[in-house]
């Protein structure tokens, strides 16, 4: 395949241009031309008719380099001969060519005669009304009318032609499936959620970049758009000069449903443009009953869901996030994944694609996309499924499970290892994030002040993959904040970690922002407070400004099943943070538990409601001693266990649908009983679902496609899940739904070739400290 | 001190609920530093309004916003410092002084509205709209969500003005001056236009009319 490098040949002709004193309109009226022949070309070749993109480049760009002249065709044929042969004939050609009848007749002189006829100056207008047009123009020339309404008819039979054999509407042909929202969007919910336009979003042309990327947020924008991860890709992306980036959110039903009834393709929120028309489409995978939006969002885009079944004219699918932990599931589906931080990996993998393909690959050559994904498999913290073979041997279960692998080729690595940000200060945070138009989750200025955290609860998935601990320093956090501020307009800041009060120095850090933020009418929202380990001076500090509520999270009833799951937080910590925090003025606390965690009984949810009782007999207390009473209001929240690959319950079972819902019950009629508490819990049907995909083996996407077909996604929201069409779908996959694989210790996992960092060794002496009852 | 901004709402801008459209102008003011003044109370909030709310999917050359702030404003260099960090489909057009003689907000100003409304599947359009207006009334069955009754009332004191400025086939362009008073004397552009096409006997979802405010009339 030949490297052809569209920007500099653009680049090229520009010079060629503007050296030949070629007025500046005409010059863009060249580059609308050549983008429309461009697009018409390349679909004609996915269809099966593949042109030289050399030589419409070249006469696309040039064909009006001597408009000013008397026969400027001919001035300009003569004048391009010496650099392309081919593209001069076309030159000479382009105002008085006849459209063949047939498809396999067209050449590179038809698209780019087509393109000058559908283009007025630099617009894109369509050859009907550019010849009504011309006919209004020339109305005092017969010649030129009678030949104009000779071609036009001849014209519009071409175009049919075309159409036909493209299987698209010449509209779309020329514009690149830019999506045309002005009659759409007046008919959905929330329009502002496709619009793009915010401020700090980027718009740059496909044409004068190496590598267009979509990012794809697998739920809708005002959830994606809370994101931090997502700001900082796009902003890492977005400041190279040979990348764009994108954005993708899923539609909600409304705008799905208008999508599929007028054949519209999912676009992109800054240019409008299918999702399929990028080079690189990357998916984030936050949680895992999100997967099925990423196969509703692949079929809206009309991009096979499968990666065999992409051809060189699909995008590269892309995933990464904490769910890529365990690639298996959607490893049929994704071609290639990020293991670990983003950062550097995308920073290779573009340097990849520009190495690759120079300035957008023009034609097409059916092995580029495995030969890219075989150079990017040799990227630190890059996975390519393809390369890896799963092997199933038949279980003691009567269900056979994954046993191992065998790899395609020889140097692959036997386990990809995550890739790792070594230092934060000198990682790419953005500074002028996107500014959402209307409401979102969360619209505040963010900034990351540690990734990782050293606790080392082993139920926690975060917590393991994420290390080990960076923190930013705080001038580099204060300057952040001030920059965000000046770029955002934003009044309110808040602090991303795991584990905010295990920043080192993070009194002195709340001290510094506060009183900088007072000044700027700014508040400060810390929202992954541990309160156990929280000083009264800090709480005093959060206090001055917000007293909304206050969360703890004990996750455990008991100290025994504390000591399990190594949540080193005691009663004791608790009763006297809450002591503070009541004479602060804070009234309402939220206690975060799990149930269904190893070696739980019925004991430990009696532990829950005790805990409950005892506070909120313990608050009574004190307002005896204080002589009055204190304002308390206490909610428990209680979440279900889904053990998550990478963590020493990796091996555990999940509870089964049934057990969640007795646990549940029992909880609620035991708090029922507690004055003054209220009692929040999960919905059991998807936690279960949850558990099924999180520890999934690459047969499970067998059923996420499955269920993503029968259900349509969205299964995050209540609203739009459905447990039966899940059950069904994984059954008919071939796999369990009422009890789990890999629970053995012994055996192979599904997710042993990525590597977390954490070896498995670790991994098992933790989940047998944990069993034995030792933190 | 109190100023007013006239601005325009165009391009994907027109797709921007009121609620939001609000805080992306308090972003813009603070990031300019004409932060306003928050109002004093249990929840604080900025001061400034709207004159006149504008439906969602609407153009606008001329909405009004009024807001206080403590800081200096240079009345000439100001719109161009907003219209620095507000997108693009929003452009301040000018800034001034809040006029003495409005004591109370603008909304409480607020007379009437005109419109420019482009539609399809409408034949004859100066005929037609001109033997609507000649209606002695002009009913309209209003619905109320709140009440849930069905209202029938004479919307014709409230059409202010009425005129075709171009037509052509089945394509019309015309003005049309809404009241829209503070005290909920209230034409809405679509309901007229639903009137209108009901008396034509034209199925209104063949409408698809682009609908632009070109001023608001205080009193």
């Amino acid at each position: 395949m030949e490297n052809t490098n569209t920007n500099e040949l653009k680049n090229e002709c520009l010079t060629l241009l503007r050296d030949f004193g070629t007025p500046e309109h005409v010059q863009r009226h060249c580059i609308a031309v050549w983008e429309i022949a461009m697009n018409i070309s390349s679909e004609l070749g996915r269809a099966g008719h593949p042109l030289d993109a050399k030589v419409i480049t070249y006469a696309a760009l040039l064909h009006d380099v001597a408009r000013t002249s008397e026969h400027h065709e001919v001035v300009g044929a003569d004048f391009v001969k010496p650099i392309s042969e081919a593209a001069s004939d076309v030159i000479r050609q382009h105002m008085t060519l006849q459209f063949p009848e047939k498809v396999s007749e067209i050449t590179e002189a038809e698209v780019v005669a087509l393109a000058d006829r559908m283009v007025k100056e630099d617009t894109f207008i369509g050859f009907e009304a550019r010849m009504r047009e011309l006919l209004a123009r020339y109305s005092d020339k017969p010649e030129v009318v009678e030949r104009v309404t000779r071609n036009m008819e001849k014209t519009g039979g071409f175009i049919r032609e075309i159409e036909r054999f493209v299987r698209k509407d010449i509209f779309r042909i020329a514009t690149a499936d830019r999506v045309q929202l002005k009659s759409i969007l007046p008919l959905v919910e929330r329009p502002g959620r496709y619009i793009g336009g915010e401020i700090n979003s980027v718009t740059k042309s496909r044409f004068d970049v190496d590598l267009s990327f979509c990012f794809a947020f697998p739920d809708l924008y005002e959830i994606g758009m809370s994101y931090t991860g997502f700001q900082i890709i796009y902003g890492l992306l977005n400041r190279r000069e040979d990348v764009l980036c994108e954005r993708v959110f899923a539609p909600q039903k409304d705008m799905a449903d208008i999508l599929r009834e007028e054949a519209l393709p999912l676009f992109t929120l800054e240019s409008h443009r299918a999702v399929k028309s990028f080079d690189i489409v990357g998916f984030t995978l936050q949680y895992e009953l999100s997967f099925t939006n990423v196969i509703t969002m692949l079929m809206q885009s009309d991009i096979p869901v499968y990666s065999k079944d992409r051809t060189t004219d699909d995008p590269i699918i892309f995933g990464g996030g904490p769910c890529a932990y365990n690639p298996e599931p959607l490893a049929d589906i994704i071609d290639m994944f990020c293991i670990g931080d983003g950062e550097d990996v995308l920073e290779a993998v573009c340097d990849l694609w520009s190495e690759f393909y120079g300035k957008s690959p023009l034609g097409s050559d059916d092995g580029s996309r495995e030969a890219f994904l075989r150079e990017a498999a040799k990227i630190e913290g890059i996975y390519v499924p393809a390369f890896y073979e799963p092997l199933y041997e038949n279980d003691v279960d009567g269900f056979s499970s994954y046993s191992g692998f065998v790899k395609r080729y020889e140097d692959l690595p036997d386990r990809v290892e995550k890739s790792v940000v070594a230092d934060l200060n000198s990682a790419f945070f953005p500074t002028a994030p996107v500014v959402p138009l209307i409401e979102t989750v969360h619209n505040r200025a963010v900034v990351e002040i540690c990734r990782g955290c050293f606790r080392g609860c082993r139920f926690c998935q975060a917590g393991y993959v994420y290390r080990p601990v960076r923190s930013r320093s705080q001038d580099c956090i204060m300057s952040i904040v001030d920059e965000q501020l000046a770029n955002t307009g934003y009044d309110e800041v808040s602090l991303l970690s795991l584990s905010a009060s295990d920043y080192p120095g993070i009194e002195d850090l709340v001290s510094r922002l506060m009183d900088e933020l007072k000044d700027k009418d700014t508040a400060l929202s810390l929202p992954s407070l541990r309160l156990d380990s929280l000083t009264s001076k800090t709480l005093s500090r959060i206090a001055e400004y917000k007293k909304t509520s206050l969360t703890f999270a004990p996750e455990a009833g008991t100290q025994r099943l504390r000591d399990v799951i190594n949540k080193n937080i005691t009663e004791e910590d608790l009763q006297k943070t809450i002591e503070i925090a009541t004479g602060l003025g804070f009234s309402k606390f939220k206690f975060y538990f799990m149930i269904g965690l190893p070696t739980e009984t019925y004991e430990d949810l009696d532990g829950i409601a005790e805990i409950a009782r005892r506070t909120v007999q313990f608050v009574k207390h004190l307002g005896y001693e204080k002589g009055e009473k204190i304002p308390f209001q206490l909610s428990v929240s209680v979440s279900n266990f889904v053990p998550k690959p990478n963590t020493p319950f990796q091996w555990e079972r999940a509870n089964t649908e049934q057990e969640f819902h007795e646990k549940n019950m029992y909880l609620k009629d035991l708090i029922h009983h507690v004055k003054g508490v209220s009692f929040k819990w999960h919905d059991t049907r998807m936690s279960r679902v949850e558990s099924l995909v999180a520890k999934g083996d690459r047969r499970m996407g067998k059923a996420i496609v499955a269920a993503a077909e029968k259900g349509g996604g969205f299964d995050s929201w209540r609203e739009h899940f459905s447990y039966d069409t899940w059950l069904e779908a994984v059954s008919s996959a071939g796999l369990p739904i009422d009890f789990d694989l890999y629970t053995d210790t012994r055996r192979p996992l599904p997710w042993d070739m990525v590597s977390a960092g954490a070896a498995k060794e670790f991994l098992l002496r933790q989940y047998e400290l944990a069993l034995e009852g030792n933190a | 001190m109190k100023y007013v901004i006239r601005f325009s709402k165009t391009d994907r801008m027109i797709y921007i609920s009121h609620l939001d459209l609000a805080d992306v102008f308090l972003r813009a003011f603070r990031m300019t530093n004409m932060k306003p003044v928050y109002s004093n109370g249990f929840n604080p909030h900025p001061k400034m309004s709207f004159a006149m709310p504008l439906s969602l999917g609407f153009y606008s050359f001329s909405e009004l916003l009024e807001f206080e702030t403590d800081a200096a404003v240079d009345l000439n260099t100001a719109p161009s410092e907003l219209n620095g960090h507000l997108p693009d489909g929003l452009r301040v057009d000018a800034i001034f002084v809040k006029p003495e003689k409005y004591k109370k907000t603008l909304a409480s100003y607020a007379k009437a509205a005109k419109y420019e409304i482009i539609c399809d599947e409408i034949y004859d359009a100066t005929a037609r709209l001109n033997a609507y207006y000649a209606q002695k009334e002009i009913l309209q069955v209003k619905h109320s969500r709140k009440k849930g009754t069905d209202k029938t009332i004479d919307i014709k004191p409230l059409i202010l003005d009425l005129a075709v400025d171009k037509e052509f086939k089945n394509k019309v362009i015309m003005f049309v001056t809404l009241s829209a008073t503070a005290d909920g004397r209230v034409l809405n552009p679509t309901d007229f236009l639903r009137s209108f096409y009901e008396y034509c006997g034209v199925d209104f979802a063949l409408a698809a009319p682009t609908i632009t405010r070109l001023d608001i009339i205080l009193e």
